[in-house]
């Protein structure tokens, strides 16, 4: 089980759950936070320190957003535009700091779609 | 693992290393995890394993939920629920009670301290546990939960919240404590007695909202249990009243009470409060035993653990760990914790107090060291004595109060 990044973050990116994560998992794209799956140790405090409530528990995810768990999976586990290995599990969000690229989905959605 | 550094590890040694160091020695074992015989469970005193076992919450969980007098002792409680329902209370406790919320109360917790210790300090002697530590975090409690009572009503509350928390360490030490032992019989007619007195309060709060706790847990309640009801918000607020921090506290003041070199230090610097209460969570790790039962067979720290097995989680040693902090054993004021520490737990059982805890306690510490010159371990007192198994910490702490 794990916590999954939704649409509300794409162009918001507020990073007030990145303040929050005792572990460190939560990683800045260019749009949107994703949440390495294997590093999240599924305690929930990044979910209510969003302001747009855009963090689920894998369970809670509304159907329509269920496109997100896969999707914030795909970040780490297929290489990313430009880069020709997946991120994986690099242990730390702050040692690389913003990646700057994003998934296929988050990139696809239309500029301030959820501002 | 080694008793403690060698002296020449660092340079001063605090004057409570040895002695705590003393509370948890019957706890170490050949390996990180091994098995108690006396205790029909497993001992485990690694960080990875402990790590391990707070994250897998599929395979770990807590033993709460099984003992005998929990619910009744708990109600509709966090440490009972588990799966969906722990989870989405979970994270209503820490919307309402995160970080932000902690930083809201901090001038009334610093308030409510100075007002306790200051007629303490003009008596010139107190004893720090239960006069000031126990009182405060009650009083503080009591303020942002919003039970507004009077000086009668709340002495009265303060003694059954006393014989409350007999059944409470008594619950969760050991195998439990049956209902109808003495301990337990007096602990549900002090729950009665309190309820007695506070659920008017949160009835009316219900009609007549306000700005705190119990007028937020009516407004988020039913979005976690849509039967949400008055019960609920008495049990959610129990732990506001009567938590760790009490014996992180006390432990706290018995520290300085020993440590004259420190206490004088933080007088001068106080932005050094902050890095001494953390150090006082990872040192005196005051919830101690974590206990928790395996739910399927696994393996770790090289033993076959079978489902139905009992753990005690040795929360103190793991956060001694000599991989993650130097000079592990050393209490280091001005440390800055390498790794995160084991004290409030962690994973989905991760306190939701840690901000309002740590925040009490500071501001708990800041109070006495305003209030007065000096303050010490006054030599006709009581000799201060480290006890309790779930929850460990020092009493009685007299101390001599100089203005």
């Amino acid at each position: 089980m794990v916590h999954v990044i939704a649409e509300a973050c794409i162009d918001c990116v507020n990073r007030s759950c990145v303040k929050e994560c005792p572990v460190d998992c939560i990683y800045e794209g260019a749009r949107s936070l994703y949440i390495q799956p294997a590093e999240c140790i599924d305690c929930g405090a990044c979910v209510p320190a969003c302001p747009v409530e855009a963090i689920y528990h894998e369970e809670d995810l509304p159907d329509s957003l269920h496109r997100h768990l896969k999707d914030n999976e795909d970040f780490f586990t297929e290489p990313l535009p430009g880069r020709s290995e997946p991120l994986n599990s690099p242990g730390g969000a702050k040692r690389i700091g913003r990646l700057g690229v994003d998934t296929l989905l988050v990139a696809s959605y239309p500029q301030n779609v959820a501002t | 693992m080694a008793m403690r550094d060698t002296a020449d590890d660092h340079k001063a040694h605090s004057p409570i290393e040895a002695e705590v160091d003393a509370t948890f020695a019957e706890w170490m074992g050949d390996s990180s995890v091994y098995w108690n015989a006396e205790r029909n469970a497993w001992i485990v005193t690694g960080y990875a394993e402990t790590a391990t076992i707070l994250e897998d919450a599929s395979t770990f969980w807590r033993d709460i939920p099984l003992r005998e007098g929990s619910p009744e002792f708990w109600g509709r409680h966090l440490l009972i629920l588990e799966g969906r329902d722990h989870r989405r209370l979970h994270t209503l406790h820490m919307q309402l009670t995160g970080e932000a919320f902690a930083e809201n109360i901090r001038q009334r917790a610093r308030d409510i301290c100075r007002s306790v210790i200051s007629p303490l300090v003009k008596q010139g002697r107190a004893e720090l546990v239960v006069d000031y530590a126990d009182t405060v975090i009650f009083l503080i409690g009591c303020d942002f939960v919003g039970y507004g009572l009077d000086a009668a009503a709340m002495e009265k509350l303060l003694v059954q919240m006393q014989i409350r928390a007999k059944w409470k360490e008594a619950l969760h030490a050991g195998d439990g404590i049956p209902l109808v032992s003495k301990t337990a019989q007096d602990g549900q007619v002090a729950l009665k007695t309190m309820a007695s007195i506070l659920l008017p309060i949160i009835r009316e709060r219900r009609e007549h909202p306000r700005d705190d706790l119990i007028s937020a847990l009516w407004r988020k309640g039913p979005g976690v249990f849509p039967d949400w009801n008055e019960n609920d918000v008495l049990s959610t607020c129990w732990s506001s009243l009567d938590n760790e921090t009490k014996p992180l506290l006390r432990g706290l003041l018995y520290t300085l009470c020993r440590d004259q070199e420190l206490q004088a230090k933080l007088r001068r610097e106080p932005s050094l409060v902050t890095g001494f209460v953390e150090e006082g969570l990872r040192f005196l790790t005051p919830f101690r035993t974590m206990r928790r039962v395996v739910k399927k067979d696994v393996e770790l720290g090289g033993q076959s653990m079978r489902a139905g097995d009992s753990i005690y989680v040795i929360t103190p040693l793991a956060n001694r760990d000599e991989e993650r902090w130097q000079c592990p054993h050393a209490f280091d004021a001005e440390r800055k914790q390498e790794s995160t520490h084991f004290a409030f737990g962690f994973g989905q059982g991760y306190c939701v107090g840690r901000y309002v805890g740590r925040v009490e306690a500071a501001e708990a510490v800041r109070a006495i060291l305003a209030e007065t010159s000096a303050f010490g371990l006054d030599p006709d007192g009581e000799r201060p004595r480290w006890h309790g198994e779930m929850y460990h910490s020092v009493s009685p702490v007299h101390a001599i109060l100089q203005p």
